[in-house]
């Protein structure tokens, strides 16, 4: 009997011991004994809501909380996706903290409709081209961009003698049959990105058509990115799938993570006319926020220099802001001269009909 | 006198059902509320889009016969090694079986690319074939029911094993002998007295597959391909992407539904099957392997189960080694790096310490929890089935309905709950509670009511009764619930990303931020991580099962 | 010391037990006896405070039980199937007792010790065995044991030695018997077997279908059993239906289907609807008798040898027979049985 008293009570005291030693380094810079400490008393801590892809570089962080005195918290909510309906489940009247940010321009209707922020025209916006403005009402504010596009595998194509597809034209043709990976648009976000590119450069009437060659042609879906890029594409070793739905930058960061190994990137993006689409990335202060100015500040702080020339390594989407300098590894990272495009309202309105049109058209 | 015990008693079956209220209940009934009344007046269109949509009925047709096949492929591929487990005593064994546990923690976005490996067009499975056989073609395993039938059995493999292995474990062995000697052949033995004996656990382990399988998600997303849907998959895109709520919430009641029934049907046939017998010790009924025939029995059945099992994990290995700069231990070593100087990066090394810590605390809970409702639900005549049911329940919920229900309830008064770290736990514990539970109630309706009466009799208050009686013949079902919960706790990760603040990230967590982004270091290190998370666990577990209660009697 | 009164219980809805009182006194051994499913062991139960009786008090010292639950009433109970716990071995199981009454560490190991010498069996050899590998009668051993050495004080029997077989269980009885009274213990006693009762009680307490039929000494219930159910029960088969009653020459005299039978035992009353023939009422066997009552005419056709006596089986219209003869007797012959009027008794029915 004392045995099992024993057990028992060695597993509370082993949970007690994790819990004493677990007890995290709290994310943001604590009074270091570098730091002066701050003549205002504790500092004010600002929760950044936002999508697990989010990050910054500690020192650039640091420099906002040290000039406003404030700690920021960062809470993550799973993916872009998850993250805006979470805010949104948490209503306008209760947010869940006082900056959002990750909402994408495929989801700005969404995010706008329900009434969480509060409009603020950002210092430094006038500098941001007009393009990436969106919300007029100023209740997000562009922080950076990216596209979605095709990446394929530059070897593969070498050894067979084939020429890369150009355009979304050439994926329907007979030498690239069984070479396509997409993500479903349903469950992925540059799925989604890719339908919406193949509706701008078909047409709403049209692009089904396009799809269904597409299936015709041996199209394989992936539920999500990492399946495509890890276990599908030819350059994983697993897949046999040399074409797949990526980002423009994917070949950039292939460079960045090799460690030094690889000067060239092993794949390249299709940029023919319309075949990327852009993804904006905005930013908003909630409403009923705990701390609206310093919300304000932040959201001023993400448009500064600094902070926007940290986005190119930290998320690998490029900054709005034109000053911002582009780290050395982007001369890999392309940009299609001209990325497909659709109407906020008009996504907004169809998404649904789309993915579900989309859905019975590829999957059933 | 008897208001004390009433009392006492109302506190070991309330205990569970308050924490079932608040953690599922409650949050369920929020977001049920809210995607059904969310614009002010009932909104029920998404029932009659189920009804009116025969997609809908082909997709619970689907889940349910996929899980059906998977659960039976399962019953069928464990048992041998469960019969081996509980009658031999051989070495390595705590190993082995610990190592069997592993599957049960990986995360799906982890082992589909071991299987894609294995399995892949480009697979080992399709080089061997093709190079035995030119000019074979191409096996397509890859986005079809078979291979989502392998990874339901690689999943399962181990429920099934450890729990009916625990209750055959304790089967008199005299039994046989005496049918034996009665003149039956061996194969009937098996199926007139051991199978029958067997039932109840073996139901449980059935039950608690079938559920994992019909709720199945990562497995069929990833590897059963785009075209094949289960209810869970359909209320995920529903609800996460389509944010159409009504609709998620009607397929998400109807799955609860559905389970439910299922559910009761088992507890009504696990009443009708409940045999108390002679819980024997493992002493007597386990022995060391003598004859050849026994020796190659085991050692086939061990290297089958190790391969099948391992095969995928080993693959893990062999790919964490893989660096731009050829094989190395460059992925192990650099995992700690903050390369970028990312203010949200967790080193994985806290990411591990926070996932042992996370499973720790579940480990308590869910255990604590589990025996107080295990034993209220064996002791209570009436009424005891409904409760078995609904701490299954949430195991039948899907996580991003429950996800929200969370984000609902927890993040505004009364129950504020927004970064309390202590969630995480609590959410493991609310599906590890279930498994838990199922290991525990076979093993406690062994026992025969007289025993404890007798312990009564000799002045054992209902407490003394159920310390001195009770748990010590649990003690082994008890480890396997702890062990149950420590891998799941482990493993989780839809819950824990939707609850956890980043510093108190999990190594799942972790690793997929790692395969989140392009590149081969970033894709090595995820399964250094993974790689590194069955290390420690499969270490954890072998200690665990180290635990040795009483003299030397084991149950 | 113990008494019971006007206990009823239902099950399912049909009386179990019915208006049972009864007392036990201080160090009395005292038997209930009943055919299965009688209720013995849920009056048991109800005793021990397992059970909860729908009427009736229990009461112990004067004190009413109703509200003291099993635990703390101090009674001991053996179960019918020894309810050994499995996990334990022989010194823990026999040790449990002790060890909720918190008896110290070192006074445990002497008084287990004691109990397994009490019981017979070798504290040595067999303190450290699992409980799983011992024989039938050692188990019973142990949980014996197991069940005296707390000294409980009242201890009860749930047909202990229900399993065992004949041998064992005579010795076991008889034993069981001396332990008791050499202890001093008080105690309650449930079986189906009447020599086994016989054995052990100094009181008996016959039960059936819920009621009690009859309470007394052995001596008693076997001289006087209070009606024809009593009567099988304890073994005398020899009844005969009761077809009336008539009176001649100052006494009653009972008619049956063979002949008519008067027995010079006053008790003989109207509600009798049976006729008892002791087994050792055989006076004179005759070819053909002359005498008008008492004579019962049959064929011999079984003789046997049982507890030093022989018996025979006389077959006659009415059934067999058996009766007690010390003499030689030629089978398969028809004969007229001369019978002791004194080893004649009328019955009432059994008390359904």
């Amino acid at each position: 009997m004392n045995k099992v008293l024993t057990f028992l009570i060695i597993i509370v005291l082993a949970a007690l011991a994790a819990c004493q030693a677990a007890t995290p380094t709290p994310i943001q810079p604590t009074a270091a004994p570098s730091t002066e400490p701050s003549p205002q008393g504790s500092p004010a801590e600002l929760v950044v809501v936002t999508h697990d892809s989010f990050a910054v570089s500690e020192d650039v962080l640091k420099e906002f909380e040290n000039a406003n005195n404030v700690k920021v918290q960062i809470l993550k909510s799973g993916d872009a996706g998850a993250a805006l309906n979470k805010a949104i489940l948490a209503g306008a009247a209760n947010p869940l903290g006082d900056v959002f940010f990750g909402v994408d321009n495929t989801f700005l209707s969404r995010a706008t409709k329900a009434n969480l922020f509060e409009p603020y025209r950002a210092q430094g916006l006038d500098e941001i081209p007009a393009g990436y403005k969106r919300d007029t009402e100023f209740r997000l504010t562009p922080i950076d961009y990216g596209y979605v596009c095709l990446n394929y595998d530059k070897a593969w194509f070498k050894e067979k003698h084939l020429a890369p597809p150009q355009t979304l034209d050439d994926l329907t043709k007979a030498e690239y049959k069984s070479l396509l990976v997409v993500e479903n648009p349903a469950t992925s976000s540059p799925g989604l990105a890719f339908l919406f590119a193949s509706i701008s450069h078909f047409g709403a009437d049209k692009y089904l058509d396009f799809w269904k060659a597409l299936r015709a042609n041996d199209v394989a879906i992936s539920e999500g990115w990492e399946d495509a890029y890890y276990n599908k594409s030819t350059w994983s070793g697993k897949g046999d799938r040399p074409l797949v739905v990526s980002y423009a930058t994917s070949p950039a960061a292939e460079v960045f993570f090799s460690d030094g190994k690889l000067t060239e990137p092993p794949t390249g993006n299709v940029l023919g006319d319309g075949a990327c689409w852009i993804q904006i990335e905005f930013a908003g202060v909630f409403k009923n926020a705990k701390h609206p100015e310093l919300a304000r500040k932040f959201i001023d702080f993400m448009l500064s220099t600094k902070f926007q020339e940290d986005i190119p390594t930290q998320m690998f989407v490029y900054p709005v802001n034109p000053n911002a300098k582009l780290p050395d590894f982007y001369k890999f990272a392309e940009k299609p001269k001209a990325a497909a495009q659709l109407d906020d309202a008009v996504i907004d309105a169809n998404r649904d009909a789309w993915i579900k049109a989309w859905t019975q058209a590829v999957l059933r | 006198m008897r208001a004390r015990i009433s009392t006492l008693q109302s506190l070991i079956s309330g205990l569970p059902l308050l924490f079932l209220a608040l953690f599922y209940f409650y949050p369920l009934a929020a977001i049920l509320a809210f995607s059904f009344f969310g614009n002010g007046a009932l909104d029920l269109s998404g029932f009659r889009e189920i009804l009116v949509d025969p997609y809908y009925r082909n997709v619970l047709w689907f889940t349910t016969w996929q899980a059906a096949v998977s659960t039976i492929l399962t019953i069928l591929v464990a048992l041998p090694a469960a019969y081996i487990f509980a009658r031999f005593q051989f070495r390595g064994q705590t190993l082995v079986r610990a190592l069997t546990t592993l599957p049960f923690l990986m995360p799906t976005i982890v082992v589909a690319p071991a299987f894609v490996a294995l399995l892949g067009p480009r697979g080992i499975l399709n080089y061997v074939a093709t190079n035995l056989f030119v000019g074979a073609p191409t096996i397509q395993l890859v986005g079809t029911i078979w291979i989502i039938f392998l990874a339901h059995i690689f999943y399962n493999y181990t429920i099934v094993l450890r729990i009916v292995s625990t209750t055959w474990a304790n089967l008199d062995p005299q039994l046989g002998n005496a049918a034996r000697l009665l003149g039956a052949q061996r194969a009937r033995v098996f199926f007139e007295i051991t199978l029958p004996l067997l039932m109840p656990s073996i139901l449980a382990a059935a039950l608690l597959v079938f559920i994992f399988d019909f709720t199945s998600f990562g497995v069929i997303l990833i590897l059963g391909g785009a075209r094949l849907a289960t209810l869970e998959v359909e209320i995920y895109r529903t609800a996460a992407n389509l944010f159409d709520l009504p609709l998620a919430a009607a397929l998400s009641l109807a799955q609860i539904g559905f389970t439910f029934i299922l559910i009761l049907m088992y507890t009504r046939l696990q009443t009708r099957l409940a045999v108390t017998m002679r819980v024997r010790s493992q002493n007597m009924t386990k022995r060391t392997l003598k004859t050849w025939g026994e020796k190659i029995l085991v050692a086939v059945n061990v290297a089958g189960m190790l391969l099948f099992l391992l095969a995928p994990l080993g693959v893990l290995l062999l790919q964490s080694l893989q660096t731009p700069n050829g094989l190395g231990l460059e992925n192990y070593l650099r995992l700690n790096e903050n390369t970028r100087g990312s203010v949200t990066f967790i080193p994985p090394t806290d990411a591990l310490r926070n996932s042992l810590f996370f499973a720790s605390i579940t480990v308590a809970l869910a255990v604590t929890l589990g025996l107080l409702a295990a034993y209220a639900i064996t002791r209570t005549r009436r009424g005891g089935g409904w409760f078995d049911a609904f701490f299954l329940l949430p195991l039948a919920t899907s996580a991003v309905t429950l996800g929200f229900g969370y984000i609902l309830a927890f993040s505004r008064a009364p129950f504020d709950f927004r970064a309390a770290v202590w969630l995480v736990p609590v959410a493991h514990t609310l599906v590890a509670l279930p498994l838990v539970i199922r290991s525990i109630v076979p093993l406690l309706h062994q026992i025969k009511p007289n025993v404890r009466e007798a312990a009564a009799m000799l002045g054992a208050n209902p407490t003394r009764v159920f310390r001195e009686i009770d748990l010590p013949i649990v003690l082994r079902a008890v480890l396997v619930g702890a062990i149950f919960a420590f891998v799941i706790s482990l493993g989780e990760f839809g819950a824990t990303t939707l609850i956890v603040r980043p510093e108190w990230s999990t190594v799942p967590l972790a690793i997929y931020r790692l395969l989140g982004q392009p590149g081969l270091t970033n894709y090595g290190q995820a399964m250094a991580l993974s790689t590194l998370l069955m290390v420690v666990s499969a270490a954890a577990i072998v200690l665990m099962e180290r635990v040795r209660i009483g003299e030397n009697v084991e149950f | 010391m113990l008494q019971i009164q006007n206990l009823s219980k239902d099950y399912n809805d049909a009386a179990l037990l019915r208006d049972i009182s009864f007392t036990v006194a201080a160090g009395e051994i005292v038997c209930v006896l009943g055919p299965s499913g009688t209720g013995k062991t849920t009056l048991l139960r109800i005793i021990a405070g397992l059970e909860q009786a729908d009427a009736g008090r229990i009461v112990f010292e004067g004190n009413d039980l109703r509200n003291v639950p099993p635990h703390e009433r101090g009674f001991g109970l053996m179960f019918q199937d020894l309810a050994l716990f499995p996990h334990k071995n022989v010194f823990d199981n026999v040790a449990f007792g002790l060890r909720m009454k918190n008896v110290a560490t070192r006074e445990i190991s002497v008084r287990v010790n004691e109990s397994l010498e009490l019981v017979g069996l070798d504290a040595k050899l067999f303190t450290q065995r699992d409980v799983n590998t011992l024989s039938g009668g050692e188990q019973q051993r142990v949980a014996l044991a197991r069940t005296l050495a707390p000294r409980p004080r009242l201890v009860m029997f749930d047909e202990p030695l229900g399993a065992l077989d004949r041998i064992l269980r005579e010795d076991l009885g008889n034993e069981l018997r001396a332990l008791l009274k050499r202890l001093d213990m008080t105690a309650l006693y449930v079986t189906h077997d009447q020599d086994e009762a016989f054995a052990i009680a100094d009181r008996l307490i016959i039960l059936n279908a819920g009621r009690i039929q009859q309470m007394g000494a052995p001596i008693e219930i076997y001289q006087d059993p209070a009606n024809e159910f009593v009567a099988r029960f304890v073994g005398l088969t020899n009844v005969l239906e009761l077809r009336g009653l008539e009176t001649g020459d100052g006494r009653l005299c009972a008619r049956t289907d063979v002949g008519i039978f008067a027995p010079d035992k006053k008790r003989t009353e109207s509600q009798d609807e049976f006729v008892l023939l002791r087994p050792r009422a055989a006076e004179r066997i005759v070819e053909h008798s002359e005498r008008a009552e008492n004579v019962l005419r049959g064929k011999i056709v079984e003789t046997f040898w049982r507890g030093g006596h022989q018996w025979f089986v006389l077959e006659t219209r009415a059934g067999n027979f058996v009766f007690e003869w010390d003499d030689r007797i030629k089978l398969h012959q028809e004969i007229s049985l001369e019978l002791k009027p004194s080893e004649i008794q009328c019955l009432p029915g059994g008390n359904e």
